[in-house]
């Protein structure tokens, strides 16, 4: 790439015998290395620039005084409790008897919310009507939220609520999902 | 090219913010959100062992923040009321606040250079019976209020963030929201601040039509 110096041809005659100039050096200088590293340094700093982002998940959580109170049909209702190691005891309606146990993956907690979707459109008519109600035990993690609140979005569920476990689920959860005495 | 090219370097070197030196290690979990974090925020951080930090965008509002929580525990560790101004607004470089109120006099009285390099936090106390994390939050929204009324600016008041290590324990965030929902602090919409989830785990299945 860079320009091969060749002595000019004809200069030695020109001042005779014996002189020997000094060859004079080039003044022009190789700039492919500085630019390869110019846009080195250019696609580096797009890079890091762009993709470091962290982005913000947004939480409304209910205000204590003012209570909705909206027409809840059992039937709309769908349960989630994030346990230890990933993973999701669910249920659907109100009463803990039977409860069946998921996972995070597209098609674990996900379908689940899917088809609990389905047969609320069926039944209400409209399936935005469904509730999903996220409980937490003390064993999960903070990416166990993140994730749940994540499937929220992806499964667009416009109604959710974070509520502290009742006893009765700890129970079951102890029990493997199972109650031995069906509460009246 | 060449000028080009190094006009496009100059402007992205200058315009890289490059992540303030995180004192301690969250790794935050991935989400499918795309919304940007807001500007001016006070982020409540929770790292693995589930302590919890305190700190703020705004380093003027950081100092009037911890002038404003000086006054109010004056009367009880009477150490804060020794501190000079210099050592106060030494407090602007701290970048994420892990201790107790108590532990300031003597924190604060290291040098800048000792103060940036400190590793041990013990966290902010958040359980029921001593609370700091709540007069952290009030003391900021104040001095976020009091500096916006002063610039005159007409800018949304301080936005409150949680952010988690996704290892962290689930009460310690609980515990973080019920400090934020309860009074006096009564504040229900708040971010949680995670990293866009990667090509690798993002495979999502086109949601099912309804």
């Amino acid at each position: 790439m860079s320009d091969i110096q060749t002595p000019e041809k004809g200069s030695h005659s020109k001042h005779g015998k014996g002189k020997v100039r000094s060859k004079k050096m080039s003044t022009r200088v190789d700039f492919t290395p500085m630019v390869d590293l110019a846009f080195l340094l250019i696609s580096f700093f797009m890079l890091t620039t762009t993709l470091n982002k962290p982005v913000a998940m947004e939480l409304n959580m209910p205000k204590k005084d003012e209570e909705v109170k909206t027409d809840v049909k059992e039937s709309m209702v769908l349960n989630v409790i994030l346990d230890k190691d990933d993973k999701i005891w669910y249920y659907e309606g109100q009463v803990v008897f039977d409860m069946k146990t998921t996972n995070y993956s597209a098609e674990g907690v996900r379908d689940v919310i899917y088809k609990k979707q389905k047969s609320v459109g069926k039944e209400h008519g409209d399936p935005e009507k469904m509730i999903v109600i996220i409980k937490m035990t003390d064993a999960a993690s903070y990416k166990n939220m993140v994730d749940i609140l994540d499937e929220m979005d992806i499964t667009s569920t416009k109604v959710y609520a974070i509520q502290d476990i009742a006893d009765l689920e700890k129970e079951a959860i102890a029990n493997g999902g199972k109650l031995d005495v069906v509460p009246e | 090219m060449t000028d080009v090219s190094f006009l496009l370097l100059t402007f992205f070197i200058l315009t890289a913010k490059f992540r303030p030196s995180q004192p301690v290690v969250i790794d935050m979990p991935s989400s499918e959100s795309e919304t940007v974090v807001p500007d001016n925020l006070m982020v409540i951080s929770v790292d693995k062992e589930g302590k919890v930090y305190y700190s703020m965008d705004n380093p003027k509002v950081k100092v009037v923040t911890l002038q404003n929580l000086i006054e109010r525990y004056g009367e009880t560790y009477p150490a804060l009321k020794d501190l000079s101004d210099q050592q106060i607004s030494n407090f602007a470089n701290v970048e994420m606040m892990g201790y107790e109120i108590a532990q300031l006099p003597q924190v604060l009285a290291l040098p800048p250079d000792q103060l940036a390099a400190l590793r041990d936090y013990p966290g902010v106390p958040i359980d029921s019976a001593n609370n700091e994390l709540r007069d952290w939050i009030q003391a900021g929204r104040w001095a976020d209020r009091l500096d916006k009324e002063e610039s005159g600016a007409d800018r949304p008041d301080v936005r409150i963030a949680i952010k988690g290590d996704k290892d962290a324990n689930i009460q310690a965030i609980q515990e973080i929201i019920k400090t934020l929902t309860n009074e006096p602090v009564n504040i229900h919409t708040f971010n949680l601040i995670t990293t866009l989830e990667g090509p690798v785990t993002g495979a999502t299945v086109a949601p099912v039509a309804k």
